[in-house]
């Protein structure tokens, strides 16, 4: 299985770098293999469903706006059984709308399963290069959620 | 603004990079009184560079934009060679040509087939669920939803070889490149080319048979009310012809004559910025026609940017086959230059095939596998770079102190350029197509397609996941109360 992990977001928008930060973390703790590719984005959803083809399973890493802060979540979509019959689609628009558009047009290139990891931050006011005091743990907290999600598909444990 | 206006918000605008706001002003017969584009921006960046390295630039900058990082990074670069008085050798010129002009294909692709294009080729009119890329490929088939998706991969290979990384290019250096290119990346890249251009044909033969065949679109190229008349800006070589990695700025009048030429190191002295109460951004002008409102003309210093200036500035498009479609473009209008605003998405698309013919010149060339990659670099000063990027000119401006650190910086966008041009554009769709109050899907697209022409980009990279971007539109009668909201 070919996994890709992706860590999505802006890194000079503070705490919108906090999914670059995890991706940073977890490269640092594991040997990237044939089987695992590691990379850094800061393009809008398109462009990062684009990079997704040609891989099984792709994990997200990002901050997340609009939820409890600094709460993390876990989303999972199947790409491939995915409704493409409506999807718009934008330079920047919605990831989700993006990989439906994508299963339209290339289905069998896209993963069997896109898993979103995402830590709630208040929406990003200021340029900085520095994640907040509390943004910190949180990027420590996806990376070893994405390192735990690479252990049970190392061990073959489904991921319901 | 009386009393009795009504106001109608489009908020955000769909299909587009960023959050940007459409605000209209209805009278009491229910027609437009006025119309305002306005972009939210994380403000405050000039300050965030200050003290920073010179050299992290082309990283920091290409991070603004989640779109085309290419021109931030790109632009950075050729301000940095300027402020320390290193011009790039041949190769490394070229090895950034390359890289730029995959770029310049891939995102006037993307504009084509997923943007801009869907207004005509699934019609202006049809349920916006249809009006996307999948409503294309019912139209034209299935087959090329893989060539686009084929040749979107094409150009994103080209970047990730050129530049140095998957994703976002690290290989531009002040003087120089990072890195040159393999002969098997050479050839890998020549194939690539080859199809690019084959690809950019057919998609200007789709164009044509479409949307050249298209009554709506032919009716808004013909339609002089939808028709801006004004000054135009782009990058020329020593010829004229259009180069959208380096030359002269060239800006044109209204009726096409030179208003000027100049280096890349004089033309901030031709553009001033105002602002306006009702949007953070500086809206630029030429500073010596001077501003008289938000209108058009050989009074006004409103400009324009992007592919149909790019085409109005030059004497021809540098490359053979996008030569032709231009001079049939010419003919089409009956000369230039053009100022239908719609035809923005035909000169995307000679441009599109003109980068793809530039990018299987650059990688036959045998400069491009030779020589040095790197210029000794002077002391650091002061310096401005320009580029093309898809969507217009863009300007960089540093001033780097004696130790190479941020003194001072500036940044002209391609969409802060075409601010007062869009303003105009939408104002006069909306003139036309908003009566009697009457507000729907259809009425909205129309406002909104005056807008896609120009491919504004409002990148911030911030994302919400999973993402949403809905269309709302509120309107509000004489007593300020909502009477209607739509949203999509």
């Amino acid at each position: 299985m070919k996994t890709l992990i992706i860590g999505w977001g802006n890194p000079i928008a503070g705490d919108d770098g906090l999914g670059w930060k995890a991706a940073e973390i977890v490269s640092s703790c594991i040997v990237e293999t044939e089987d695992v590719d590691i990379v850094v984005s800061s393009h809008g959803g398109l462009r990062v469903a684009e990079r997704m083809l040609g891989y099984d399973r792709v994990i997200v890493l990002d901050a997340t706006v609009g939820r409890r802060e600094l709460a993390l979540t876990r989303d999972v979509l199947r790409p491939r059984a995915m409704d493409a019959s409506d999807a718009p689609i934008g330079h920047d628009g919605s990831l989700v709308d993006a990989i439906r558009a994508l299963r339209r047009l290339r289905a069998d290139a896209l993963p069997e399963e896109v898993v979103l990891l995402g830590a709630a931050i208040a929406a990003p006011r200021e340029w900085d290069t520095r994640l907040s005091p509390s943004a910190e743990p949180a990027a420590i907290e996806l990376a070893e959620a994405a390192l735990a999600e690479l252990e049970m598909e190392r061990e073959g444990i489904a991921v319901v | 603004m009386s009393e009795t206006v009504r106001h109608v918000s489009i908020d955000p605008i769909t299909r587009l990079e960023g959050h940007g706001r459409i605000e209209l002003f209805l009278d009491e017969n229910g027609g437009l009184e006025d119309a305002f584009f306005q972009i939210p921006e994380l403000r405050g960046f000039e300050r965030f560079c200050l003290g920073r390295l010179g050299e992290d630039m082309p990283q920091i900058t290409e991070r603004i934009c989640g779109v085309c990082p290419e021109a931030h990074h790109f632009a950075s670069t050729k301000t940095l060679d300027a402020c320390y008085g290193a011009p790039p050798p041949p190769r490394a010129r070229k090895l950034r040509e390359l890289l730029y002009n995959a770029y310049t294909f891939s995102d006037h692709l993307l504009h084509f087939y997923y943007l801009g294009g869907p207004d005509f080729l699934v019609g202006p009119y049809a349920p916006p669920q249809e009006r996307n890329i999948l409503g294309v490929i019912g139209k034209v088939g299935l087959e090329l939803g893989s060539e686009v998706i084929k040749h979107r991969g094409f150009g994103q290979r080209i970047i990730e070889i050129v530049g140095g990384r998957p994703i976002h290019p690290v290989s531009g250096i002040p003087g120089g490149q990072s890195k040159g290119i393999s002969e098997e990346e050479r050839a890998e890249i020549e194939a690539m080319a080859a199809s690019a251009v084959e690809f950019a044909q057919a998609t200007l033969g789709i164009f044509r048979s479409n949307l050249l065949g298209d009554e709506t679109f032919k009716r808004f190229v013909a339609q002089e009310s939808l028709a801006l008349p004004t000054y135009y800006m782009g990058l020329v070589d020593g010829e004229g012809s259009s180069n959208y990695y380096d030359g002269d700025v060239r800006i044109v009048g209204p009726d096409g004559s030179e208003y000027a030429q100049v280096g890349a190191d004089e033309v901030l002295n031709l553009i001033a910025e105002r602002t306006e109460p009702w949007t953070y951004v500086k809206i630029p002008y030429l500073k010596d026609v001077g501003w008289k409102g938000f209108t058009a003309g050989t009074d006004s210093g409103v400009y324009r940017v992007g592919p149909l200036a790019r085409l109005n500035v030059c004497k021809q498009v540098g490359t053979p086959l996008a030569q032709a479609e231009f001079e049939a473009y010419l003919d089409y209008f009956g000369g230039g230059p053009v100022h239908a605003t719609f035809a923005y998405h035909w000169a995307r698309l000679i441009e599109m095939l003109s980068a793809a013919e530039r990018v299987a010149a650059l990688i036959a060339d045998p400069d491009l596998m030779d020589g040095p990659l790197r210029a000794p670099l002077g002391e650091p000063g002061e310096g401005v770079g320009v580029i093309e990027a898809a969507r217009g000119t863009l300007i960089h401006h540093y001033t780097l102190d004696e130790r190479g650190l941020i003194e001072a910086v500036n940044l002209i966008v391609a969409t802060t350029h075409n601010v007062a041009a869009i303003s105009l554009s939408i104002k006069e769709m909306a003139r036309e197509v908003v009566q009697d109050g009457n507000v729907d899907q259809g009425i909205l697209n129309l406002v909104e397609m005056s807008f896609r022409n120009y491919d504004p980009c409002l990148a911030c990279a911030t994302h919400a996941l999973p993402g949403q971007m809905p269309l709302v539109v509120d309107v509000h009668g004489p007593d300020g109360a909502m009477r209607q909201r739509i949203e999509r």
